[in-house]
């Protein structure tokens, strides 16, 4: 059907149908002719019937009125029986072809009567009435047999006209099924046709609808319906050729759009993974090719080296990264001396190029390829591939499509590897200013410490010798206050009568006094030594030590101080130690100084905060955590006192940084701590902080001893 | 009643002028028999309301009373009794045999005409007429024969029918639209074989006559007869008298 235009498919089926039409017209025709004969012939048998009938109507008529005429002898009824006379003849007349011999009889009788029934009234008229009756008697004689050729003729064609009827009726019921039954076929076969040429029509035009569908949607895959000889397959021809175009457009487009991503990502990005990835993966989309790689050119090895893929295998890209081409061999390195690009229409039929490469890509199903060369100003910076499955060469378009995608690529590995350089040389430039940075602050604060430590020293040599005196002649002056104490104790009899209660008063000030000033020099020399130590470094000596001890040792010795110094000063002292913590190798006088200092620092927060926060819910807590960290041990000492502003934090291991009021902290504390963990025992001190919530230091001592390097290893955290 | 209007407009038109073909003693014969008979005849038509009268029996209209009237109507019209003409003429016993037919025909149906409880009886001027002059030709012995005929398509009783040669008369003479109104026809011509002189007297349709022979045609009349459609002044009927020599 679809062979056929729907021109010839209409026509052909309205020609079925007109011929349906007229088969069942001319059976029809006939059927109705024959139908038609029989009525007529029945209606002939009828009107027969009907002149029979009227023969004897006509006949009772005129013997009616020739009785009349007997007994009136009115002209009339004369009149009337001629009239009726007439209209038997008439009758008779068409009754006569139907059979002339019988007509011809009721004719003889009907003449034979008229004859008598003549004579019969004239003798009537003459008043000779018994002539008249015998006459009429004679005539009534034929009367009758008139009567009954008549009633016989009327009774034979009534049975003809029924017999015809019933042929009539059988032939037209005949007829009629005959007909039905042609009909109900032709509306079949019609309907069939139909069916078959809307089918023929609406399917491919629904197809091609679906299809425009499509192409309005902007599908360019859509199937076009297969073009057959017929009107809807030249629409399928044409709107193949617009769905070409439009993808022969869209590819350009593409083409433009994926050229214009490239510039852009070339321009927009020197990440040259991510610009080789996008230039792989759009140059094997729109080669329509399966799989496509790129290789970078090493000048120093004069290779081409595997750098990345779109659509490998992972085993082919095994292969290509352990095999790269060597300059002078292969598509690439045809391609890198020619300038252009070079493909390989069948790879199973180059065996001149047939390099392991090709071999990998063939065993892999790989059939045809193009290798365009990364070219820019005559420098190599690699190759693009892309290769297909199938056998064939690419179009001039993709060939064309690949060499600006190359152009694009070795744009691309251009201005990376100029990006890198630049970028390694900022590298570098940050690294040396960092560490030049390192290096002027480590050079500053070991020459502070330097110049502090001599001046220190000086000080502290300075100071004492003379401090030296002042504690000397004050444990003298208590000597010999006691000496004096004794003597007089000696004679306290002379003296107890007057005013030896004053001396004695006066030798216990005067002890007390030189006490304090004993206390006080003990104070100032353990002032001195500790610049001293400052200066000097640590000297004391590492043994193993119980850390945990000797943490609970100096917690107790720094809250019993606390107390002696305030009755009132309270605070929750929180241990939280490991107790797998095994002993460790440190300085153990100078680690409990380091706690000493924090516990201090510590109270102090925290009774600060006691004293600035009428809030008697304030708890202070004091919370002190060992952990044994596998080469290192933690030491946690946190207190919810005041804390610290980040600004505070910074100084906060300056040497004579402090923020105590003058006369209760040396602002050497933390910065002792810091050299002996830091500098005498490797390990770290951090400090974390915030203001009215807490104060954290965190030591870390390691286990293996190790001395600090020049460079600090403070961290203030935020 | 429409009946005797229309028969007594059957009126002779003129006693006068007619053709000469014979003795002046038929011709006198042939008039004075056939005013005695349109003279009964007019009796009969005046008479026709009595007649019919289906309320009365005895009408006393017997045919001594008829005649009388006719009689009457007679002198009066033709100036002569005829009771008292010389009855060894023939036209005395001839009009004397037509008196005799008309006593006997009204006699004769006297039986009819006082039938009570009936209306109309049928006893109209035409078959008065008729009987009358069955009766009269039966009376005359064969001398003479009256009959009240008509163009053939207007007789009603066949009794009636012209005769060969009066029909021909009628068609040649008194239907020519040439012929004088009225003037009767008479000629020597044979009858049933027989020389005789032979009178035609024409009779028109008055106003009364169309009653029942006028328009439309085909219409019943009383008597249930189509109605001719004949016109005013039309020939309606021809008493004809044949006196055999």
């Amino acid at each position: 059907m679809t062979r056929l235009t729907i021109r010839a498919r209409l026509i052909l089926l309205t020609t079925a149908g007109l011929l349906v039409l007229v088969v069942t017209n001319v059976y029809l025709t006939r059927e109705l002719a024959d139908d038609t004969a029989g009525i007529i012939r029945t209606a002939k048998l009828l009107k027969s019937i009907e002149e029979a009938n009227n023969a004897q109507i006509a006949f009772g008529e005129m013997r009616y009125w020739m009785t009349d005429l007997a007994v009136s002898q009115l002209t009339l009824a004369e009149r009337n029986a001629a009239a009726a006379r007439a209209r038997m003849e008439q009758h008779l007349d068409q009754l006569a072809p139907w059979n002339q011999e019988r007509i011809d009889a009721v004719r003889s009788e009907l003449s034979q009567y008229e004859e008598l029934a003549g004579k019969a009234v004239d003798e009537y008229t003459d008043d000779r009435r018994i002539i008249g009756n015998s006459l009429l008697a004679q005539a009534r004689q034929h009367s009758l047999v008139a009567d009954q050729l008549l009633a016989s003729i009327v009774k034979e064609l009534t049975d003809d006209a029924i017999a015809a009827r019933r042929r009539v009726v059988a032939e037209a019921a005949t007829a009629t099924q005959i007909s039905e039954i042609i009909i109900a076929a032709a509306i079949l076969i019609g309907a069939l046709l139909t069916f078959l040429v809307l089918r023929s029509i609406v399917l491919p035009l629904r197809r091609l609808t679906v299809a425009m569908d499509g192409l309005r949607a902007g599908d360019v895959a859509v199937t076009i319906p297969e073009a057959g000889p017929d009107e809807i397959g030249a629409m399928a021809r044409t709107l193949a050729m617009f769905r070409d175009t439009l993808k022969e457009l869209r590819e350009t487009l593409a083409q433009f759009e994926a050229l214009r991503a490239v510039g852009r990502a070339v321009g927009s990005t020197l990440e040259l993974e991510a610009v080789l990835s996008i230039v792989v993966a759009r140059a094997v989309e729109f080669s329509r090719a399966q799989v496509g790689m790129i290789y970078d050119y090493d000048e120093a090895t004069r290779e081409f080296r595997f750098r990345t893929s779109q659509g490998a295998e992972p085993e082919l890209i095994g292969h290509l990264k352990a095999e790269p081409i060597r300059f002078g061999e292969g598509p690439i390195s045809a391609a890198a001396l020619s300038g252009s690009p070079t493909q390989v229409g069948d790879l199973l039929g180059e065996q001149d190029v047939a390099l392991p490469k090709l071999d990998a890509l063939a065993q892999s199903g790989y059939r045809s390829l193009i290798a365009a060369p990364l070219l820019h100003e005559d420098e190599i910076f690699g190759g693009l591939v892309v290769a297909r499955r199938e056998a064939g060469e690419f179009s001039k378009e993709i060939v064309g499509l690949i060499e600006a995608f190359a152009t694009q690529s070795a744009l691309a590995v251009r201005n990376a590897k100029q990006f890198e350089d630049q970028r390694q040389r900022e590298h570098d430039l940050r690294i040396a200013h960092e560490e030049l940075k390192a290096a002027q602050a480590s050079l500053v604060h070991a020459e502070k410490m330097a110049s502090l430590g001599q001046l220190t020293a000086g000080i502290a040599h300075e100071i004492r010798n003379p401090l030296n005196f002042v504690n000397n002649f004050a444990e003298l002056s208590h000597e010999l206050l006691e000496e004096l104490r004794e003597a007089i104790g000696g004679e306290a009899d002379g003296i107890k009568g007057g005013a030896d209660a004053d001396i004695d008063e006066l030798i216990t000030i005067l002890g007390g006094n030189m006490s304090k000033i004993a206390e006080h020099g003990r104070r100032a020399d353990s002032i001195v030594t500790s610049m001293l130590l400052h200066s000097r470094g640590g000297t004391g000596e590492r043994r193993r030590t119980d850390l945990n001890a000797l943490v609970d040792e100096a917690l107790n010795l720094a809250f019993h101080g606390a107390r002696a110094q305030d009755r009132s000063f309270n605070v929750t002292l929180e241990r939280d130690f490991d107790p797998s913590l095994t002993p460790l190798e440190i300085v153990p006088q100078d680690i409990t100084r380091v706690l000493l200092n924090l516990f201090g620092n510590g109270f102090y927060a925290v009774k600060k905060r006691r004293d600035e926060q009428s809030d008697s819910a304030y708890q202070p807590i004091l919370r002190v955590t060992t952990l044994d960290l596998e080469g290192q041990v933690e030491i946690r000492v946190r207190d919810n006192g005041i804390g610290m502003p980040p600004e505070i934090r910074a100084k906060l291991f300056t040497p004579f940084f402090t923020t105590k009021p003058t006369g209760e902290g040396t602002g050497l504390g933390l910065s002792i701590s810091y050299d002996i963990v830091v500098q005498e025992h490797g390990g770290t001190i951090t400090v974390d902080s915030q203001p009215r919530e807490f104060t954290e230091f965190t030591l870390r001592l390691p286990r293996a001893s190790q001395r600090a390097a020049a460079a600090p290893s403070v961290r203030v955290s935020a | 009643m429409r009946l005797a209007i229309l028969i007594a407009c059957l009126a002779l038109s003129s006693s006068v002028g007619a053709v000469a073909t014979t003795g002046d003693n038929d011709l006198a014969i042939a008039q004075s028999l056939a005013e005695m008979l349109r003279d009964a005849r007019t009796v009969i038509s005046e008479k026709q309301d009595l007649i019919n009268d289906p309320n009365l029996g005895d009408k006393h209209l017997t045919g001594e009373a008829v005649l009388n009237q006719a009689v009457e109507l007679y002198t009066k019209a033709t100036g002569v009794d005829p009771r008292k003409t010389d009855v060894s003429t023939r036209q005395a016993r001839l009009l004397r045999a037509m008196m005799a037919a008309i006593v006997e025909v009204v006699d004769d149906n006297q039986a009819t005409i006082n039938e009570k409880g009936t209306g109309f009886k049928g006893f109209i001027p035409a078959a008065f007429a008729r009987l009358v002059d069955e009766a009269f030709e039966r009376l005359a012995k064969g001398e003479a024969d009256v009959k009240v005929t008509a163009p053939s398509e207007l007789v009603r009783n066949r009794k009636a029918r012209p005769d060969t040669w009066e029909a021909d008369i009628i068609k040649t003479k008194l239907l020519d639209p040439a012929w004088p109104t009225g003037q009767p026809y008479s000629a020597i011509a044979e009858a049933d074989g027989r020389p005789a002189f032979r009178f035609m007297v024409p009779e028109y349709y008055g106003e009364s006559c169309l009653t029942c022979h006028g328009t439309p045609k085909g219409e019943m009349d009383i008597t249930g007869y189509p109605k001719e459609g004949g016109k005013l002044n039309d020939l309606g009927a021809v008493i004809s008298i044949t006196l055999y020599h």
